[in-house]
């Protein structure tokens, strides 16, 4: 300092003395901004909830520090799986650095303050060489002031405040930004912890919702409070379980609060439903209805059971039948030769002796087809060829009837493996189903019979605008000996015989019915497999 | 462009019993009264104790304040004012008193150490209220803005400079003048001298310094000798304490010059009056400046009362150093640094530190170490 500069300070024109009302004014102005900062905290404090999204955290910070602080740019870098990342920034379009952008390198100022604990305020300069230095200047920043965010006692990554502008600040801001950093560690922790539980509540929640059982949680009068998917799929308007369960197995679990368990039919289906009580702290407050949909199974244990039954029939009545032939041929043949000698008095009851041995053989010789005694040998055939057959054996029939048949044969029908004589035999007894279930009709009586195929199977379907088949019929119809005709018409052996050659064919027999509006049977075989 | 500054000033016999009402005006509770242990002796604290008494105000002494007043007093002193609660402080006594007032009003509202504030407007919080009463007639810190403490472990005095140390109110009342020794007033008279004449001569001087300064002069000049002769001379009291009051105001405007840098690093090291020091260096460092200024050396002749005309401006002015001489060698001031007991030794470090001086800057003839140690050598015997 020369002299002159030297006798200026000392006589000082720009140098005063210093009063109180100046330092009065700076202790009331600190005073207001150490007011209009906890201000802010608490407006920042209050304003964050736990399912912000940090973005939102940092908006809100952002906006509320603008009465006080001009802050361009809040960022986070955020300590993730082991190396600290770039994480939000507000505002959103003041980004250079893409989030998840690891700040590992030892020249990132970031990474500096998140291993020294210390905040740092870097005034951005030309020649920076900085991790961050590109995007500093490029999104024109001046000064960079980095805070360490730590919550419960470790650091958990660094709050950017960035100004556009030289920041200058006090001893008091430093403090204020420690303290907000600090607040914010805090609701960013809570935020990531509440997602976590979010999440792994969420997680259970779609497992909850995934189940393919129904599932529906209740309160004690059985008023639905949530249902899983597959619940809303097949209730989704009921408001209570009563409106579709009976409710005494309902009652007696609230009652003994000990799980039910009941089997219901619902709309055809029949499920296996169970009754949890659900206890909080040993108070029952609610149940949990498990509604398991086993008509699938039932239905294959029932064919299990079926096929059971029918193989033990199948049995017993071959030996019957080979045990009453012999007998029978004797009755027969002894009254035929009688018949020869008959007198006007006797034929009459002769004739009748033979109508019935000669029934009796039909029927023994359908249950020793349906035994499977005979033996069968299998070609390739057409499912039409049998049919012809056996429209040959029906027609007349039918036509006695007056019945109007409708055929529709695919000639292009692929071969089916399989025993001709056996597959008419199918086809007879459909028509002759068909044909009974039209007789007692009034008006006109049609029957279709189509064949059609696809890629794996040839079909053949038998309808009738007949008298059709009650709902609960549908399964006996095809038990040996269910009938609903009387003792000249039926065997109640038809369709069981018939299921069994479909079955021994690879193939099904299944029935449609609408009750006095007709049925279809529908039998499908599979598709011969040519080895070329 | 210049500047003057100078606080409120109560002047006249019995203005002493103004001290506590001054106080109270600035909006005082309780005062911290800073004095020395003689000016208690002579009976001047107790007017001031009184008058804060009548004014309602609590007051607490402090009279730990040493010729050469050192931090470690200003320290103490500055405890003592928190320690009691104090809010405002009124030195009474001569140059010590005052500064080490100063200084501890400058630690009470900025903390630190004093050494923290040595040089040029270091002082950055505003001081509280300082009432001085001085009664020596001879420092002029009473309106100054600097305070001299001696840093206890560099064995030198700092000056400090700061606006904010131009106290409130200066209570001058010429009354107390009258228990001083001849000693003591030949001494302080001389420093009056001093400020008034170094003032004059230095290059900051403006139209409104040179007033003061060259009435201090002329004030002292006819004054001090009959005040020095004796204690009851009211005149001659009353005339050397508007004498102090005015030259005070030159120098803490225009700042002093070589006398005072080389007399401040030499009571940094010597417990010598200050007074003594100057006396013995001043027509030295006249006789060194004499060619910077000579005109200026002339006026000085003149309101010493020396007959100047058909004399040349440098005749003249030798003529002023003369007649410090002669003024020095009347009142019974040393003459050499020798016999104060000063030894050679010293002058090598001396003339360096002194080089650092504040008031080196306002000489009016550029100096270098050899020339004050030359200087200082001339002086001793
Ligand atoms: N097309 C049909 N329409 C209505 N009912 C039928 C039809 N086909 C079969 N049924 C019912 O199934 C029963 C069993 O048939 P089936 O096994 O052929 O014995 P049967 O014809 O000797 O009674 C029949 O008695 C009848 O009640
Ligand atoms: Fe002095
Ligand atoms: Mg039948």
């Amino acid at each position: 300092m020369n002299r002159p500069e030297m006798i200026h300070l000392l006589t000082g024109v720009q140098s005063s003395k210093l009063n109180y009302y100046t330092e009065l004014k700076k202790t009331i102005g600190e005073l207001q901004k150490k007011n209009r900062q906890l201000e802010i905290m608490n407006t920042i404090m209050h304003s964050f909830n736990v399912n912000m999204s940090i973005q939102d955290m940092l908006k809100q910070t952002q906006e509320t520090l603008q009465s006080v602080y001009k802050i361009d740019r809040l960022s986070l870098a955020m300590w993730e799986d082991g190396a600290l990342k770039m994480a939000d920034v507000y505002p959103e379009k003041a980004s250079f650095l893409r989030k998840g952008t690891v700040l590992s390198s030892e020249n990132s100022l970031y990474a500096r303050v998140f291993s020294s604990g210390q905040d740092l305020l870097h005034s951005v300069q030309k020649g920076d060489d900085f991790f961050e230095s590109e995007a500093f200047q490029a999104l024109g920043f001046q000064s960079v002031w980095l805070f360490p965010l730590s919550s419960r006692g470790m650091i958990t990554g660094v709050l950017g405040l960035a100004t556009r502008e030289i920041f200058s600040f006090s001893e008091e801001d430093r403090s204020f930004f420690d303290h907000l950093s600090g607040q914010f560690a805090v609701c960013i922790e809570n935020a990531r912890l509440y997602h976590e539980v979010l999440l792994s509540e969420s997680r259970w929640a779609s497992t909850f919702r995934a189940v393919p059982d129904s599932i529906l949680v209740t309160d004690l009068d059985g008023t639905i409070l949530t249902r899983n998917d597959s619940a809303a799929q097949s209730w989704p308007f009921e408001q209570t379980i009563c409106t579709f369960l009976k409710p005494d197995r309902f009652h007696e679990a609230v009652q003994t609060e000990l799980p039910c368990f009941e089997e219901v039919s619902i709309q055809n289906k029949v499920y296996e439903c169970a009754y949890y009580p659900m206890l909080e702290d040993g108070e029952l407050k609610g149940m949990i209805v498990y509604l398991k949909n086993i008509t699938e199974k039932q239905f294959m244990q029932a064919q299990i059971i079926h096929s059971g039954q029918l193989a033990a029939i199948g049995e017993m009545a071959a030996g019957v039948a080979h045990e009453l032939n012999n007998p029978l041929t004797a009755i027969l043949g002894n009254a035929q030769l009688l018949l020869r000698l008959a007198t006007n008095e006797t034929k009459p009851l002769l004739e009748d002796i033979e109508e019935c041995g000669k029934r009796c053989r039909t029927i023994i010789r359908s249950l020793l087809a349906f035994s499977r005694q005979e033996p069968s040998s299998f070609h390739p055939c057409s499912l039409n060829d049998a049919i012809y057959e056996a429209l040959r054996l029906t027609g007349r029939q039918m036509e006695k009837q007056r019945i109007q048949l409708l055929i529709e044969l695919n000639e292009q029908l692929p071969l089916v493996n399989g025993n001709l004589q056996q597959l008419s035999q199918i086809a007879v007894n459909l028509f002759i189903n068909a044909k009974d279930a039209c007789s007692e009709m009034q008006g006109e009586k049609r029957v279709w019979v189509k064949t059609e195929a696809d890629q794996h199977f040839v079909y053949l379907h038998v309808q009738d605008n007949g008298c059709g088949i009650d709902a609960d019929k549908l399964d006996e119809i095809f038990h040996p000996f269910f009938t609903t005709k009387s003792a000249h018409n039926g065997t109640g052996l038809g369709l069981s015989v018939s299921i069994g050659i479909a079955e021994s064919h690879g193939g099904t027999l299944t029935v449609k019915s609408q009750p006095q509006k007709g049925s279809t049977f529908t039998l499908a075989l599979p598709v011969l497999e040519r080895t070329e | 462009m210049y500047k003057f500054v100078m606080p409120e000033v109560i002047f006249g016999s019995g203005s002493i019993y103004q001290a506590g009402e001054c106080c109270k005006r600035l909006g005082a509770r309780h005062v911290l009264v800073v004095t020395d242990r003689g000016v208690m002796d002579a009976g001047w604290t107790d007017p001031v104790l009184e008058s804060c008494r009548k004014a309602g105000l609590a007051a607490t002494l402090f009279h730990e304040v040493s010729v050469n007043p050192t931090d470690v007093e200003a320290a103490a002193c500055a405890e003592t004012y928190k320690e009691s609660g104090c809010d405002a402080i009124i030195a009474v006594g001569g140059g010590s008193a005052i500064d080490s007032g100063k200084a501890a009003a400058a630690l009470v509202a900025n903390g630190g150490h004093i050494r923290d504030y040595e040089g040029v407007d270091r002082i950055l919080s505003p001081l509280p209220p300082l009432v001085m009463v001085p009664t020596t007639a001879g420092s002029g810190s009473e309106v100054s803005q600097f305070s001299v403490i001696v840093d206890s472990v560099r064995q030198k005095k700092m000056t400090i400079v700061s606006k904010s140390l131009v106290p409130d109110i200066a209570v001058i009342d010429p009354d107390v003048l009258a228990t001083k020794s001849a000693r003591l007033t030949a001494t302080t008279g001389l420093d009056v001298i001093t400020h008034a004449i170094e003032s004059f001569v230095s290059i900051a001087a403006t139209p409104m310094t040179d007033v003061q300064a060259k009435n201090a002069l002329a004030l002292a000049a006819r004054f001090l000798r009959p005040s020095v002769a004796s204690k009851y001379n009211k005149e001659a009291k009353e005339k050397m304490a508007m004498a102090s009051l005015q030259a005070g105001l030159a120098f803490s405007n225009a700042i002093l010059g070589a006398a005072h840098a080389m007399s401040h690093t030499i009571g940094g090291r010597f417990p010598f009056l200050h007074g003594d020091i100057n006396a013995v260096l001043l027509p030295h460092v006249m006789e060194f400046n004499l060619i910077a200024c000579p005109e200026k050396f002339r006026e000085v002749a003149l309101l010493m009362g020396e007959n100047v005309t058909r004399l040349s401006d440098r005749e003249a002015g030798e003529k002023a150093i003369q007649s410090v001489k002669k003024l020095a060698v009347d009142i019974g001031a040393p003459l050499t640094l020798a016999e104060m007991g000063f030894h050679a030794s010293a002058i090598p470090e001396i003339s360096e530190i002194a080089l650092t001086d504040a008031c080196m800057i306002t000489n009016p003839r550029d100096i270098s170490a050899a020339e004050v140690a030359a200087l200082l050598t001339r002086a001793l015997a």
